[in-house]
């Protein structure tokens, strides 16, 4: 804001204070110059604009002629953003759900905006999306979408820190999700990280270990996935990367193709951790091979950027970080994407490009604290220390070797290798 | 038919408003302060405003003013808006927005119209009516409310819904309604006061957007409705008084007569 500004510095009012919608544009606040961010907001609040409408006059009652008519409109201001923007195609499939008017679309393109605005750190954006969703989820009485949306509003409250919050928030969701595995896994995958986040870690523990009993008894492929990634995701963040990989390679026997290159990079990290070098790159090449290289993975393909540089490849390293770059300048996913910020500049610290390291890890530090991941911005503040402190000699070093590689991991590194022959 | 202000630089942008606003009339204003002196002379019941209707002025202040002279007259803010003009909007008040893409679609801005006339005293009043009041009473007093501020009268009213002056006043107490004389009267009264809870207002310009002669007639009506002086009314508690006492008024006339009536 101009320092003469008067309204700036007035408070946000209540959401039913305002313009229907309006909350999404406090992502702005405190980066009220960025015009990219101005326009990809200004979007948001008018993408949401019909779907409020039609929550005031009732879906049967809304005047469908017009509600088309302003997304048709909306559909010609979404060249602002750049044509392989991720998000732009989420908008526009949110402008698809709008005009065809079910409400089981219309909640599903909320979602799908809360997710995108979550992902680059949008709260608000997350939040009002979310809350949209969820207010037409309960008019229609699809209880499926309503507990997905307060899965997401949990998980908007747990990167607030409010936990309380989130934890009533979570337990509602799992209310709603009775009967929908795919919402309830999810649901249950939040309730552990806000119990992790709040220092519950047994509480954590105890629901990991309940739905790796439901993985053993599913006999639905897609859910059993869901289920197992669900606790090996848990196992890393317990500092069990062994585990970790046995359950993901658990889950790869039998995946549906399309989850298959997920679960791999999934693998790849674990062995990472593992310091299993060879195996964690094998996963990474059968990954690339099952997918190639997507939005979606994006994350993975930092972190094989990252194996490089573990093994001291300094010029593949360099050579793997540009193609992501180059690949992705379009689309800016790395820049938001803390999980490859923190890969990359872990990368380039180890072969001793300090100041992209410093660029890439101040970004991921920044958006470690908008997500609330305290352990992820806590990594980030240590890397950026030892940079900084030329504690390293100027070079970070690998990520610490979590644990030896015992039988699980030794079986899934040669399973591994079966599978490439 | 309620009278809009409107401050619209576009003729596209003046047209799209016209047409919405069919049934209603439109006053324009060529300048912020003009518009402001509309809506404190006028019975103006709502406001569209271009925030960029003039260049050198920072529209979202002034709409952030406008909200603080007349917060029960909505304004809706129109026409080009960025992200940074949203965000202020919201922070200065506005309750609601057209953006210029938006005003292209007829039936939004219709819509929109719609809703900013759409007087929340109507509603408060129909809460308070006795339970018993036909829906054709209910209808009248809604058109009687609409037209106060077009400075109807009794014989605007019975012609409205085509009779005479007596026969307006045996469907009144058929109803249970008070006198029509009496429900204008009333009915002034709370739009007053209503109006006199914005400190843009005073009791002289809102006795003469009411039609009154001057403002100590006004003071004479709150008197013989409410007894006493306007000032302790301004609030939105003393409005909530006035239309309790209202609603007391009907309730009495209704025992007396329209149950009476809804027997034979």
């Amino acid at each position: 804001m101009a320092r003469y500004d008067r309204i700036g510095p007035l408070p946000a009012p209540a959401r039913d204070q305002t313009i229907p919608g309006w909350p999404v544009v406090l992502d702005l606040e405190d980066d009220d110059r960025n015009d990219e961010l101005a326009e990809r907001v200004r979007l948001r609040f008018l993408a949401l604009r019909p779907l409020h409408r039609i929550l005031r006059s009732g879906v049967e009652q809304a005047d469908h002629e017009s509600i088309r008519s302003q997304a048709e409109r909306l559909r010609e201001e979404l060249g602002r953003l750049h044509a392989r923007d991720r998000e732009r195609a989420v908008l526009r499939a949110f402008i698809d759900s709008v005009k065809s008017m079910e409400p089981e679309r219309l909640c599903g393109g909320a979602l799908a905006l809360a997710e995108e605005a979550l992902r680059r750190g949008h709260l608000h954006g997350a939040e009002e999306a979310a809350r949209t969703g969820l207010e037409l989820a309960e008019k229609t009485g699809l209880t499926q979408a309503g507990s997905a949306c307060r899965t997401r509003l949990a998980h908007v409250l747990r990167a607030r820190k409010d936990f309380a919050a989130a934890g009533e928030m979570i337990e509602h969701a799992l209310a709603g999700a009775e009967g929908h595995p795919a919402v309830r896994v999810a649901a249950i995958q939040e309730r552990m990280r806000i119990a992790r986040a709040s220092g519950r870690i047994d509480d954590a523990r105890a629901d990991a270990d309940s739905l790796a009993d439901a993985a053993e008894r599913s006999s639905d492929p897609t859910l059993r996935v869901l289920l197992l990634s669900a606790v090996a995701d848990e196992m890393m963040e317990r500092g069990d990367p062994e585990a970790a990989a046995d359950h993901t390679w658990r889950a790869l026997e039998g995946a549906p193709p399309a989850q298959v290159a997920g679960l791999l990079g999934r693998l790849a990290k674990s062995l990472r951790h593992l310091g299993m070098y060879d195996e964690a790159e094998r996963a990474y090449e059968e990954m690339s091979r099952a997918d190639p290289p997507s939005e979606a993975s994006t994350g993975a393909a930092a972190e094989h950027a990252l194996m490089a540089a573990c093994r001291g490849a300094a010029k593949e390293f360099a050579r793997r970080r540009t193609s992501l770059l180059e690949v992705d300048a379009p689309r800016g996913l790395v820049t938001n994407h803390l999980e490859a910020q923190l890969a990359l500049g872990r990368g380039c610290g180890m072969v001793g490009n300090d100041s992209c390291a410093q660029q890439h890890l101040a970004t991921a530090l920044d958006l470690a604290e908008t997500l609330g991941d305290a352990e992820r911005a806590s990594e980030a503040e240590a890397l950026l220390r030892a940079l900084q402190d030329g504690r390293s000699a100027g070079r970070l070093h690998a990520e610490p070797v979590l644990a030896r590689p015992g039988a699980a991991a030794r079986r899934v590194g040669a399973g591994l290798v079966a599978r490439a022959h | 038919m309620a009278l809009i202000a409107a401050l619209l630089r576009h003729q596209v942008d003046r047209d799209a408003l016209r047409r919405a606003a069919d049934g209603h009339r439109v006053t324009w204003a060529g300048s912020w302060s003009e518009l402001n002196r509309l809506v404190r002379r006028l019975p103006v019941t709502a406001a569209f405003a271009d925030v960029n209707a003039e260049p050198r002025k920072d529209g979202v202040l002034r709409v952030y003013r406008f909200g603080k002279r007349y917060p029960l007259t909505p304004l809706v803010p129109w026409g080009e808006v960025g992200g940074r003009e949203l965000l202020r909007l919201g922070k200065a008040g506005a309750r609601q927005v057209l953006t210029a893409r938006e005003a292209e679609v007829d039936s939004l801005v219709r819509q929109t119209v719609l809703e900013a006339v759409d007087v929340s005293l109507a509603a408060r009043i129909a809460e308070a009516l006795p339970a018993g009041v036909a829906p054709e009473g209910r209808a009248f007093v809604r058109l009687a409310l609409e037209r106060v501020p077009d400075h109807a009268q009794v014989p605007d009213l019975a012609d409205a819904l085509g009779g005479s002056v007596s026969t307006l006043e045996r469907r009144c107490e058929r109803w249970g309604l008070p006198t029509p004389g009496r429900l204008l009267l009333w009915l002034r009264v709370l739009h007053a006061l209503r109006w006199l809870q914005e400190p843009g207002r005073s009791v002289e310009s809102v006795a003469e957007q009411l039609g009154y002669s001057s403002g100590a007639a006004l003071r004479r009506a709150i008197k013989a409705t409410l007894g006493g002086r306007p000032s302790p009314w301004r609030t939105e508690q003393g409005l909530d008084e006035a239309v309790v006492r209202f609603a007391a008024e009907c309730r009495q006339e209704f025992e007396s007569h329209g149950a009476e009536a809804e027997r034979n």
